[in-house]
């Protein structure tokens, strides 16, 4: 039994779950995929229904049919040697994800999380009616690359536009975040640009607070997040610092739609923001199958590595 | 008939699911680069307007560090477990949570261009 960790070197949650688990005595092999092929290799053979075999490293090799689980957390790219060509490059990438991804992908483990489900989940209109179709209750959501449609919804209510895919960009030599944004009237007397790409636009939901909601196996773990400036009010993320967290209990018709929603997503692990309205209601707004959980124990000192590390040393093959 | 395999079909096949892929982030220490200068209005995608660099820098990373093979976590240049500083600590160039890189977790950071050369 071993819990195989696919991540980046630098990746402090990832050191204190090895810890935590060596502590367990639980085998953990910890492996990131940038290793590949100069620091890692692999060989395996096809037997029956599984791939038999094991990854290499100059200090551990990992035998494929002894991992019970998987924490897929942030595996970095392939590096290949500089001596190929461009197109020598993205041939042996292409094989490689293939190759060395499809070996893995296919690993008879408990995945926290599989790839393929957290690739299907990132897609923001899929949650919005997944969310729905569990029975949680989502914002007013319109996408469109329209400028007609979106002056029609923005003027029927207070509206928030954010980000579908991306939420930052490169350009002028430095990082450029787009927050979650409240729609000024002015800006609908603007709208050049809508129809280059798509837009998602939402109604504004009343907010008591926000609520970030950890999902881990059969866990679910809610903290208030009160905002303190008028920036974080509409996102949080734009001042933590001015943030605070606490413990709450989740209700219990959201707990079941978020199960439904893992159960339909085909996740173990997700983190949930809500919209707490002031009259009580929880709405969706979205769910990131590869969110953050530290700063959440941090501030709050729910037990959630403890959680994740059971999750983990529980797995076994199917 | 052998059907010959488009090593580009993702990258250009608009609806894809990314389950097609292997999703990768980006390495360490590779920082994306672009000089691009922004659009003038009207072609700019309008969401972009909004967009605003970071009030803080990201935090900086201990000089030194190095990933130890054997205990499998990151350690300074004394061998001691890295510590990144107060988990607390401003990140807001972070998209997700405040301890640390979490990258644009994008999912196909890499669509299907390789990677640059190592």
């Amino acid at each position: 039994m071993a819990v195989l960790i696919l991540t980046g070197d630098l990746d402090s949650t990832a050191d204190h779950m090895v810890e935590v688990l060596g502590d367990r005595g639980v085998e953990v092999h910890r492996i990131n995929t940038a290793w590949f092929p100069s620091q890692l290799s692999v060989a395996a053979e096809l037997r029956g229904d599984r791939w038999v075999g094991a990854l290499r490293t100059p200090h551990r090799v990992v035998d494929l049919e002894t991992i019970t689980s998987v924490w897929y957390r942030a595996p970095e790219a392939y590096q290949f040697a500089a001596e190929l060509s461009a197109a020598e490059r993205q041939h042996a990438n292409m094989e490689a994800k293939y190759g060395l991804g499809g070996i893995l992908a296919s690993l008879p483990a408990l995945w926290v999380n599989h790839p393929s489900r957290m690739a299907d989940i990132a897609y923001k209109p899929v949650q919005l009616v997944t969310a729905a179709r569990c029975g949680l209750v989502v914002p007013g959501t319109l996408i469109a690359n329209e400028p007609a449609p979106v002056q029609v919804f923005a003027r029927e209510g207070q509206t928030v536009t954010k980000m579908i895919g991306a939420s930052s960009i490169i350009e002028q030599g430095k990082r450029k975040i787009g927050f979650t944004r409240l729609v000024d009237p002015p800006d609908l007397d603007d709208l050049r640009g809508v129809e280059q790409t798509t837009h998602l636009f939402q109604r504004w939901v009343p907010k008591a607070y926000e609520a970030r909601l950890i999902v881990i196996g059969d866990h679910i773990t809610s903290t208030t997040i009160h905002a303190g400036s008028t920036e974080s009010y509409v996102d949080f993320r734009t001042d933590y610092d001015a943030n605070t967290y606490c413990l709450i209990d989740t209700p219990g018709d959201v707990a079941d739609g978020v199960r439904r929603f893992m159960s339909s997503a085909g996740l173990l692990y997700a983190a949930f923001d809500f919209v707490v309205m002031p009259e009580g209601q929880w709405v969706f707004l979205e769910a990131n199958a590869g969110g953050q959980y530290g700063f959440v124990e941090h501030r709050t000192g729910a037990p959630l590595t403890a959680q994740l590390a059971d999750l983990l040393a529980g797995g076994s093959r199917s | 008939m052998t059907a010959m395999l488009d090593s580009t079909r993702f990258a250009h096949d608009p609806i894809a699911g990314d389950s097609a892929q292997f999703p990768l982030a980006r390495p360490a220490g590779a920082k994306p680069t672009s000089s691009d200068e922004p659009s003038p209005v009207g072609v700019r995608p309008w969401n972009l307007c909004g967009v605003v660099s970071p009030s803080a820098p990201s935090r900086s990373l201990p000089a030194g560090w190095s990933y130890d093979p054997i205990r499998q976590i990151a350690v300074d240049h004394e061998g001691q477990p890295l510590v990144m500083g107060d988990p607390s600590a401003d990140s807001i160039s972070d998209n997700d949570g405040d301890e640390g890189r979490s990258e644009d977790w994008r999912y196909d950071y890499i669509q299907d261009d390789p990677n640059p050369a190592a």
